[in-house]
């Protein structure tokens, strides 16, 4: 986007493929919420090695499509579920909470403290969402008026907006990872938030920013047409995840590079039919 | 009871490597809470340390413990994590050098703890001498532990050297279980080569009612 937004002319005033005013536009990430808990069937696990366990092996589909169809959940589209097991590297804060879960109003220290860390150590689960998001007018980036690098170069502003998709979609998630963590006996030790907002990832977090350039059927509507090239520069093809029209809910970046695989396909055909 | 012998410091580019590790996981606690009593001046490392380097106490920050501070540090450590029949205590891991370089970073997530640590360790040695005479790190095991009960209770008397204590623990807990030994002594034996990943073993399936 900054390449595109910084690229002015006298063809582009706009930027570099922008005629549309669409470069910048229709920013999404995924809809994100977790929810953890300490699972008390998980005390005092025989010792074992669980690296792994969590992303890596395990990824729980969406299966509510009927649902979404019949418009019973408030949201479009839907999220997975990857979770966190307990027995990671320790941290710095590896015996955060470990007074209260021992049935101890004070400070637990000395061989009680060893004996209560190994004990609990590992029991914990955690659930967290990845979902879709459709792009709205109130995500975008644009040039800074002020900010430049190094080089005296703008750099990019971004703004952020949730809609009630993303809103209802988090309650939704917040519910169901809750009722499986209690399902497996589970205490989980947060409230609830009543600011939805609260529950989720910023935008831009999830690290799974993308759009800035869609792609479309119209010129007037969109930065590049199906094979993601621009509709004002036929030679400029954006080959990342800037033409993704919207979020799914998967992570991005197989479908950036099947989006790419298949621009490098479209690009030899045409070659061989002396198109370019 | 101790020596400058015993107080020989771990390697610094080690207390420096650990205490990043285990600091990029701690939430920022907010730095106006607490007044600066003594301010730290120092720009640490920036976005990219050199790691390969032979660091040496003092060239990057300067620690802040004086020798008796360490004595105190070094004693509250192992009544916090004592040496048992599997496990050794935090001190001979060297947890008060992870301590020392905490405080003495100039990092926001660290510099609130910096007042209540130095502040607490001045307390406890006056309660020692108030109470026994003697500086805390010179009390037996079970005087040492008569104070920290008092810190530990459900109702402390004095809130603020409880809290003081409280996060010293967590601080002691955090930099004994991020060591080698540390890992050992909670039961963590992940992060080695596996060539398979099988799932959990026969063991771990019973203890949940799976197998």
């Amino acid at each position: 986007m900054r390449l595109l937004l910084n690229s002015k002319s006298n063809l582009f005033p706009q930027g570099i493929a922008n005629s549309s005013g669409k470069v910048g536009k229709y920013i999404t990430d995924s809809v994100s919420s977790s929810v953890g808990a300490h699972i008390p069937a998980f005390e005092n696990m025989p010792i074992h090695n669980e690296d792994g366990a969590g992303g890596p092996h395990a990824y729980v589909p969406w299966t509510l499509h009927d649902q979404n169809r019949k418009g019973e959940l408030g949201f479009p589209g839907g999220y997975h579920l990857e979770f966190t097991s307990g027995r990671q590297m320790p941290s710095l804060g590896v015996v955060n909470g470990i007074d209260s879960r021992a049935g101890s109003a004070g400070v637990l220290y000395g061989r009680k403290l060893k004996e209560e860390a190994r004990r609990f150590y590992g029991c914990s689960l955690g659930f967290g969402a990845q979902g879709t998001m459709l792009p709205n007018d109130g995500s975008f980036c644009e040039l800074d008026p002020e900010v430049k690098d190094q080089w005296g170069i703008p750099v990019l502003r971004f703004h952020w907006k949730w809609t009630d998709f993303e809103l209802n979609q988090v309650k939704h998630q917040q519910q169901r990872i809750r009722e499986l963590l209690e399902a497996l006996g589970g205490k989980v030790a947060k409230k609830p938030e009543a600011d939805v907002i609260k529950s989720m990832k910023q935008g831009g977090t999830v690290i799974h920013e993308v759009g800035g350039a869609i792609m479309g059927a119209d010129s007037a509507t969109s930065v590049t047409n199906q094979w993601s090239q621009t509709w004002d520069v036929k030679n400029l093809f954006l080959a990342d995840g800037a033409p993704f029209a919207s979020t799914a809910d998967k992570n991005p970046t197989l479908t950036i590079m099947a989006l790419a695989w298949r621009m490098a396909d479209h690009l030899i055909d045409e070659l061989k039919r002396q198109n370019i | 009871m101790h020596s400058s012998d015993n107080l020989s410091r771990i390697d610094r580019r080690v207390a420096i490597q650990w205490m990043l590790s285990a600091a990029a996981t701690v939430a920022v606690r907010d730095p106006q809470a607490w007044a600066a009593e003594a301010p730290i001046t120092a720009k640490g490392y920036g976005p990219d340390p050199s790691m390969v380097k032979i660091y040496q106490p003092g060239d990057v920050w300067p620690l802040t413990l004086t020798e008796p501070q360490r004595h105190a540090a070094r004693a509250l450590c192992d009544v916090i994590i004592p040496s048992d029949d599997t496990s050794p205590s935090a001190s001979a891991v060297g947890v008060p050098d992870f301590i020392d370089e905490w405080i003495s970073s100039p990092y926001p997530a660290q510099s609130g703890d910096r007042l209540i640590i130095l502040d607490g360790l001045k307390w406890i040695d006056e309660e020692a001498k108030r109470r026994f005479q003697k500086t805390f790190a010179d009390l037996t095991l079970e005087q040492q532990t008569a104070i920290c009960d008092d810190l530990a209770s459900t109702k402390p008397k004095d809130k603020k050297a409880a809290s003081f204590f409280k996060r010293y623990r967590d601080l002691t807990a955090g930099g004994y279980y991020t060591t080698p030994e540390g890992m050992k002594a909670i039961g963590y034996v992940g992060n080695v080569p596996s060539a398979t990943f099988d799932g959990p073993p026969v063991e771990a399936l019973k203890h949940v009612g799976l197998a």
